[in-house]
């Protein structure tokens, strides 16, 4: 069989080079309006930005390939940046902190999963109460103060997850780069991961099939809960201390990368290497955008009409192909 | 003088290179009852789909009570209310009365409030014209079968349809289900309503039509008229496999499944069970039972009392995984297949639960290519999205679960809605997995095809479950 | 013809053209717009643009890519042979020069039809001509005049029917005759070839609606359509079969059209040749053609005719099961006036 027509008929590919394209064609095009753009100094900063966000959008990614959708994600990034900070500044071990915070964002990963999958209440339903819970218990954390700084225990902490680099790249993009390869490697290559582009593919024939969905559904949000751990400690680590407000509409930002990643909205399909693109483009927008000095109200305009397009594609290309 | 309620003149509609109808010519009078029987099912969606939404074709024309809906030089107009389907897979809301459903769910209704005294005043006039004894005010969900049909005819009555099409419905022919669908088919006939009556069982059709008209590769063969009806041989169109029935291995002493005292829903304590290697079709005449049996054995729903075991183990485990059960739903059958996967990997998807490798090791899986290469022929390369040709769709669906090995097979209404060569095809392949040494079990409405592959009927009712509401047993079996 | 690269044609040409141009148009926008996004006049100006942008684009596919791809489907069903007022009736056309062109056509496609017509009809004039009618009824009528002498009822009855039977058949082909007319000449072919098959032949002529029975009979037909059906029935159908051959006539009215049906208890035919048949009854091509294959040409040749004169909403639509018989359904318009005539 030719490679290429099986390379093409991977769902997602042929967006996947189009997104490059895009990202090339904005790379080009701010690099010429800014001399600065395409320095080694700001696509450092710029890839150092777009960990978090590839982070979370990595679990969003794997939730809309359930055909589910996580809207607390911003909130358990706020709640896990309370959390640690709090920790942190009452003389716990970073390493103590940072396990404690992600242990429980994981729970409230599993509370999704089961709300959504044996409880069967919409998703978007589920999510949006243990958002309000979740950000509820971050304004909690620190009794509804942000917190002072974290103190100098936490050298290595920050080092970790912000300021340190390896072999020029800075720690966060090594550690975000760990998790989608791991994710990828979940999704590709095992039974788990087809088990969750069935469910969204088709959750009735996945059912009759022996499909476990309930697991398989709690497996998708925990990992969502859990990279938005992460992100939230690179978040603590990034201003010194724990801010109530943090993580602020990053569901959002979470469902447009992984829409213009590629990431079928109707679930089922999608490549996780279009996510990862999808974050650079999504950072590279924003730098760009900046640096051109547009204002802010603007890049959101701009960013939600490329939402919109995309999605409508996506959706347009499914419907054709079922047929109707 | 009789008017047509239908004319399709030299119908052609192209897709994909293919001609699904080609030069199609028919017509119905109107109050007729014309039997359309498709030796091969090609096209038959497709003259459905053309009838109730008008969809584009590229030569000829459609014609209404005379008025030209549809033709080639038009671009394809929206779906007026003039033909509408009555079928097992047409819904009505469950949560509304049948009244409502009749009245409020149409085009044209325009009340915004809605006084529902005056509407099961209204139905019980409505109904009574056309001789139903159905309630008005009881809820849809709570039909049994035949009489949600029924309720389907009257909508589509309600809402200005001169023709309606009867598709599959997929009764045994001389039960007492038929009996009444027939009557009331007559009436309404005989109140200048039209019916294209589909179906693939031509005992049914010598039963209920004024005429039959044969489709072979969509075009229309042949039309007989009621007095013609002894002259045509039928008979060749019945499904005869000449194969003797399957004699199940015996030597087992388990048994494969067991089903005891289960209660849930309209089934009472309902005890049964199938030995290793039996096959055996639980029919269920009313079909009110078939989608609860369904829903049990998927874990969808627990019983409310009772157990259900697999090989002397429960059917479900702690961890929520299933015991070995293949399941595979007759129609549609296009649902059970996930269309984003290759189709290799569509084959590999229930074995791989057993071995999760399958999806790591590219070698695993050329070696299920290589085995099943030879059975499925070119498809086995199939890249996504999968569009099969119905042949290629069933052998994926049966193959997969003969690569799993289950250790009971559960084939719900396998025949319906499936042209001759199609139900070879099937027993061939249903043959294959009880060869593996799986035993049986067939859900079914209509006896006359799935008995071809039981070794054993158990009737519904003996069992004492199903007291299906307004159940028919007892009334001429 | 060798395959012309995709390039040669030159709508492709245009249609390249222009979405270079529009791109061009898009790309040289944004970049001015992002260039100068600065003052509030730059973003209204780029938000009018934009929006003549799009509807110059709506335009664009609503009266050109739209008419385009209706005229492509036309044309390739033309050059299946499918239909040629499909491509007359359109409220466009490519250009001058195209459309002079289909013109031609059509009258190409008539006058082939009119020669082969003519062909036969030419073959009947020859009869009337070199056999003067008025010589043969004078003939027929001394030999009848000796039967009835010689006290041979059946011979004279049998001349009889043979001189009117030619006397309809030499007559004007153009013209419409009642059906009734059709429907005696019918009669008289059946009685003439009862003499040859005696019990083993059997007509019947049956009207769905009894009560329609005086207007229809009163509606006006082509001339020679039923007979030739019931000819090719009794040669392919009957000659072959065993025991006797029942042929029927049924007449159903919908109101607005006629549906004559013509069926025998024959042997039926082969699905591959029914297949083929009605192939030919709506092929453009091929039902003008003489064709080489005998079983049809009678058949080919009403269906022609009707298509001719009434469109092709009209015509013949066979159906056969082997081994049981053929039913050969004929549509006309319900016609009382010659001028009612629905096509041109």
């Amino acid at each position: 069989m030719n490679p290429v027509k099986r390379a093409f008929s991977i769902g997602g590919v042929r967006w996947l080079l189009v997104s490059l394209a895009l990202l090339a064609a904005m790379f080009l095009v701010f690099s010429s309006l800014d001399p600065y753009f395409g320095q080694p100094f700001n696509v450092n900063n710029m890839l150092r930005s777009a960990a978090p966000i590839l982070l979370i959008s990595i679990g969003q990614s794997v939730v809309l390939v359930t055909g589910n959708i996580d809207l607390s994600i911003g909130s358990v990034v706020g709640m896990s940046c309370m959390t640690s900070a709090t920790l942190l500044t009452k003389g716990f071990h970073p390493l103590a902190a940072s396990a404690i915070a992600l242990l429980l964002c994981i729970a409230f990963g599993l509370f999704n999963g089961e709300l959504v999958a044996r409880v069967k209440i919409p998703p978007y339903i589920a999510t949006l109460s243990t958002m309000m819970i979740c950000r509820g218990i971050a304004q909690v954390a620190n009794g509804n103060h942000d917190t002072g700084y974290i103190g100098a225990g936490s050298y290595g902490f920050r080092q970790l997850f912000y300021h340190g680099d390896t072999l020029r790249i800075y720690n966060v993009v090594w550690i975000a780069l760990l998790v989608w390869g791991a994710t990828f490697f979940l999704l590709s290559k095992t039974r788990t991961g087809r088990h969750m582009y069935a469910i969204g593919n088709n959750l009735e024939a996945s059912r009759l099939s022996g499909v476990n969905v309930g697991a398989t559904v709690d497996k998708a949000y925990m990992l969502s809960a859990f990279t938005a751990g992460l992100a939230g400690l690179i978040l603590v680590a990034q201003a010194g201390y724990g801010a109530m407000g943090e993580g602020n509409l990053y569901e959002v930002y979470a469902v447009g990368v992984a829409v213009i990643g590629g990431i079928s909205t109707l679930g089922g399909r999608g490549l996780l290497v279009g996510t990862a693109v999808g974050s650079v483009i999504w950072v590279v927008l924003q730098n760009g955008l900046t640096r051109t000095t547009v204002i802010v109200s603007i890049q959101n305009i701009i960013i939600g009409i490329l939402l919109v397009v995309v999605a409508a594609l996506d959706v347009g290309a499914r419907i054709r192909r079922t047929n109707l | 003088m009789h008017r047509e309620a239908l004319r399709m003149n030299n119908v052609i509609q192209r897709r994909g290179g293919v001609n699904l109808l080609d030069h199609f010519d028919l017509h119905v009078f109107e109050g007729e009852v014309l039997g359309l029987f498709f030796t091969d099912n090609h096209g038959k969606e497709d003259l459905i789909r053309l009838l109730l939404r008008n969809t584009p074709i590229d030569y000829g024309s459609v014609r209404l009570r005379g008025a030209v809906v549809n033709s080639y030089r038009l671009p394809g107009e929206s779906a007026g209310a003039g033909v509408s389907l009555v079928s097992r897979d047409e819904l009505l809301i469950d949560e509304m009365t049948v009244a409502e459903n009749v009245f409020v769910m149409r085009r044209g209704f325009r009340k915004y409030i809605i006084d529902a005294s005056l509407l099961r005043a209204q139905f019980g006039r409505f109904a009574a014209e056309f001789g139903a004894t159905v309630d008005g005010g009881m809820p849809a969900r709570d039909l049994p079968f035949v009489d949600r049909l029924i309720v389907q005819m009257l909508k589509a009555v309600a809402q200005g349809s001169r023709l309606i099409i009867v598709k599959d419905t997929g009764f045994s022919p001389g039960s007492a289900e038929q009996i009444k669908l027939r009557q009331h088919v007559r009436r309404f006939a005989d109140s200048g309503i039209s019916f294209l009556y589909i179906s693939g069982d031509t005992a049914e059709l010598l039963d209920v039509c004024d005429r039959i008209a044969v489709a072979e590769r969509g075009r229309v063969m042949s039309a007989v008229r009621k007095e013609a009806f002894g002259e045509r041989d039928f008979g060749k169109y019945y499904f005869k496999p000449d194969q003797a029935p399957f004699a199940s291995p015996g030597g087992h002493a388990g048994a494969a499944l067991e089903f005891s005292g289960v209660c849930a829903g309209s089934l009472r304590d309902m005890s049964f069970s199938v030995a290793e290697g039996e096959g055996v079709l639980l029919w269920d005449r009313s079909d009110s039972a078939i989608e609860k049996i369904v829903r049990l054995l998927s874990g969808m729903e627990k019983p409310a009392s009772g157990r259900i075991l697999v090989g002397g183990a429960p059917l479900f485990r702690w961890t929520g995984a299933r015991a070995r059960v293949s399941i595979i739903r007759g129609t549609p059958m296009r649902e059970m297949v996930f269309e984003d996967m290759s189709y290799l990997e569509n084959l590999c998807f229930r074995a791989a639960d057993r071995l999760p490798s399958l999806w790591r090791k590219g070698a695993f899986r050329r070696l299920v290519r290589e085995e099943y290469a030879a059975l499925v022929g070119g498809d086995i390369d199939l890249l996504p999205p999968l569009r099969l040709s119905d042949e290629s769709l069933y052998s994926l669906v049966y193959l997969r679960e003969h690569l799993y090995r289950p250790r009971l097979l559960v084939l719900v209404r396998p025949f319906l809605n499936t042209d001759i060569r199609l139900k070879m095809h099937i027993l061939s392949l249903v043959r294959m997995i009880r060869d593996t040494g799986a035993a049986l079990l067939i859900l079914d409405s209509s006896v006359s095809d799935s008995s071809a592959i039981a070794d054993r009927i158990l009737d519904i009712n003996d069992l004492g479950g199903s007291e299906g509401a307004g159940s028919l047993r007892g009334v001429g079996a | 013809m060798e395959k012309r690269r995709r390039i040669d044609y030159l709508s492709r040409r245009f249609w390249i053209f222009f979405i270079c141009c529009f791109a061009a148009l898009a790309a040289a926008v944004t970049l001015c717009w992002v260039m100068i996004a600065r003052s509030g006049v730059a973003y209204a100006a780029g938000i009018a643009l934009l929006c003549a942008y799009a509807f110059l684009l709506g335009w664009a596919y609503r009266f050109l890519w739209m008419p385009h791809r209706e005229t492509e489907r036309m044309l390739s069903l033309l050059s299946k042979g499918l239909t040629f007022e499909g491509i007359r009736s359109l409220p466009w056309q490519i250009s001058p020069g195209t459309e002079s062109v289909v013109e031609k056509f059509g009258e190409v496609l008539s006058s082939d039809e009119a020669i082969n017509l003519t062909k036969r009809q030419a073959q009947y004039l020859a009869m009337q001509n070199q056999i003067n009618p008025h010589f043969l009824y004078n003939t027929l009528e001394g030999i009848r005049g000796e039967a009835l002498a010689g006290g041979n009822e059946s011979i004279a009855k049998m001349t009889e029917t043979l001189s009117h039977f030619f006397r309809y058949t030499i007559s004007n082909l153009e013209s419409l005759v009642t059906l009734e007319d059709e429907l005696r000449n019918v009669n008289n072919y059946f009685t003439i070839q009862q003499y040859r098959f005696g019990d083993r032949l059997a007509m019947d002529v049956d009207f769905e609606d009894e009560e329609d029975r005086a207007k229809l009979l009163d509606a006006k037909v082509p001339k020679l359509i039923l007979q030739p059906i019931v000819e090719n029935a009794i040669i392919h159908g009957i000659e072959g079969a065993p025991g006797t051959g029942k042929i029927v006539i049924r007449i159903e009215f919908t109101g607005e059209r006629l549906i004559l049906t013509v069926s025998d208890n024959g042997v039926g035919m082969e699905p591959e040749k029914l297949w083929e048949l009605n192939d030919r009854m709506t092929n453009l091509y091929e039902r003008y053609s003489s064709g080489t294959k005998q079983g049809g040409i009678a058949l080919s040749n009403v269906n022609s005719r009707i298509k001719l004169l009434f469109g092709e909403d009209y015509g013949i639509h066979i159906m056969s099961e082997i081994g049981t018989g053929t039913d050969v359904e004929v549509t006309l318009p319900y016609l009382t006036r010659y001028d009612e005539a629905p096509h041109a």
